[in-house]
């Protein structure tokens, strides 16, 4: 069993159809990618992995529990946290009480100084900065952010939009950095990005998105050896 | 000119007059930070709450601060039926920003007319209920008003703390600030919404509950207090609960030495080209973004 699959995912706004037959899945405990350039319905998919836009047809199962009808603030109950791109922060709280709202659902209120030291341990930067207004932080503090604020959920699965988005090339290395630790500690991520030579190199598995459509699937090394991926996305 | 007991004593009344409008304010400019709502029913929950606060004192002979907590309880939960009657068939509609325009309107004015029929056209006013008066170098404040101003401040206070520190409070203001960063962090939007508007229409009518034992209570006595809450939000910041506090207690002030300097029926005037200056110099007001 896998921890998230989708299986003839439909899905858009309205009367404008964005994916089309979607099928994926995501085993527990790696990075799985899903690649593609900007406008073939990467964050569609997110958002509809997530709740915010209702699937039109097909079906979404997270931990043997079907969630394509389930409202956004149930799929985060259930484990499936999403960092959309920019972070998800609220910019005039301070990052402390951006963090402690990241533990918003009642059993994290609880550990929420525990998540706080783990969160810290791994973004000692935000300790220093954690009674900043959050709309004052750079953008890569403010992705450091999305995903301690992601993490103070504790959540099964994290979906990562974008994190390079925006970025200085350097501070791209860190935050891919972080993703790596994060998933360390046991939690499994879904990673979505534009930039193709980066994402190969995390994850394990990825699909390629074009047009709302998955074209091509495989383990990372095979990506990189096909050519239609050298050719479209690496430029080689 | 004047003495300067009786300025100090017409501020210190503006500070009574303000803790009430900052009830109403607060919450006021809280549904539009939230929902993007903009509440025009709000006088009604005043008067509403004035209401409560007269027949709990007249007819169960309850003190000031008990009628005050019995209409914050009861339009507490009168607010979160309006919202979740009126309100929610509408969100995510095409042009349901407008329509909730239109439906508060509309319920102000069946409100109105509803208290119109059961409580009559009749001006009603309370006895004094605390008797005396604290006199403090040469000003005056009658007991009454004393604890008009002390029940204010503590629910402002009160107000403050649920926003800042409560898990709901935090939520809320997560929700003004990111909706769709508060459906991903679990938060139950819509539950928001409703104990938002709860929260809003319970505070409003606590304004209304607290001036009923100095002014009197009749139908349409939210209109005044709705205008002066618009005047308060623009001048402090559209959803700004900050700024609502720090505008009510200013206007509140504003307004009483106008009335000692020129006379009470200029007030509003003058309050209005204050708000009309602040659009022009400062349009976002004292706290507002952007």
């Amino acid at each position: 069993m896998y921890l998230l699959s989708a299986d003839g995912l439909n899905c858009g706004y309205g009367h404008s159809q964005v994916l089309w037959d979607i099928s994926f899945h995501v085993e527990e405990g790696g990075i799985v990618g899903i690649i593609g350039s900007n406008g073939a319905g990467k964050t569609t998919l997110l958002r509809t992995l997530s709740g915010l836009v209702p699937a039109q047809s097909g079906k979404i199962e997270f931990s043997g529990e079907r969630i394509e009808q389930l409202s956004p603030h149930k799929i985060v109950e259930r484990g499936l946290s999403q960092i959309p791109e920019g972070g998800g922060i609220f910019p005039y709280m301070t990052v402390l009480e951006n963090l402690k709202l990241g533990a918003f659902l009642p059993w994290n209120w609880k550990r929420i100084s525990q998540n706080l030291d783990h969160v810290f341990q791994l973004f000692p930067g935000l300790e220093d900065r954690k009674s900043q207004m959050a709309g004052t932080l750079s953008g890569g503090e403010r992705q450091m952010l999305g995903i301690g604020k992601g993490l103070m959920s504790a959540p099964k699965l994290l979906l990562i939009d974008e994190p390079s988005s925006g970025l200085a090339p350097k501070l791209v290395l860190r935050v891919f950095d972080n993703i790596k630790e994060i998933q360390k500690h046991n939690v499994t991520i879904l990673l979505i990005e534009q930039n193709v030579q980066y994402c190969l190199n995390m994850a394990s598995r990825a699909y390629v998105l074009e047009n709302g459509r998955i074209v091509l699937e495989g383990t990372s090394d095979e990506l990189i050896g096909h050519e239609h991926v050298r050719k479209a996305y690496l430029g080689i | 000119m004047f003495a300067a007991s009786i300025l100090i004593q017409q501020i210190v009344y503006g500070l009574v007059i303000g803790s009430s409008y900052v009830l109403m304010a607060a919450g006021f400019s809280l549904i539009w930070g939230i929902m993007g709502v903009l509440n025009l029913a709000h006088g009604e929950f005043y008067m509403l709450g004035a209401y409560i606060a007269y027949y709990a004192s007249s007819l169960l002979g309850f003190n000031p601060i008990m009628s005050a907590i019995v209409a914050l309880v009861a339009m507490f939960f009168f607010g979160i039926v309006f919202e979740r009657a009126l309100l929610s068939p509408l969100y995510g509609r095409k042009g349901w920003e407008m329509s909730t325009v239109l439906i508060t309107v509309g319920a102000s004015i069946l409100i109105q007319n509803l208290a119109l029929v059961i409580f009559g056209e009749k001006y009603k006013g309370l006895p004094m209920y605390f008797e005396g008066e604290l006199e403090i170098w040469k000003i005056v404040l009658s007991y009454d008003r004393l604890v008009v101003f002390l029940v204010g401040i503590s629910l402002i206070a009160l107000l403050w703390y649920l926003l800042k520190y409560t898990r709901v409070g935090m939520a809320m203001r997560a929700v003004s600030q990111n909706q769709e960063g508060a459906y991903l962090t679990g938060i139950n939007v819509q539950k928001i919404f409703y104990l938002a508007f709860g929260l809003s229409a319970a505070f409003a009518a606590a304004g209304g509950a607290l001036l009923a034992p100095i002014y009197f209570v009749y139908p349409t006595v939210g209109a005044g207090p709705l205008l002066m809450a618009f005047a308060i939000v623009i001048f402090g910041g559209f959803g700004s609960v900050k700024g609502a506090i720090v505008a009510g207690f200013l206007l509140g002030v504003f307004e009483s030495l106008v009335v000692l300097m020129v006379s009470s029926a200029w007030k509003d005037v003058f309050v209005f080209i204050l708000v009309i200056i602040v659009l022009t110099v400062r349009p976002r007001g004292l706290f507002g973004i952007q």
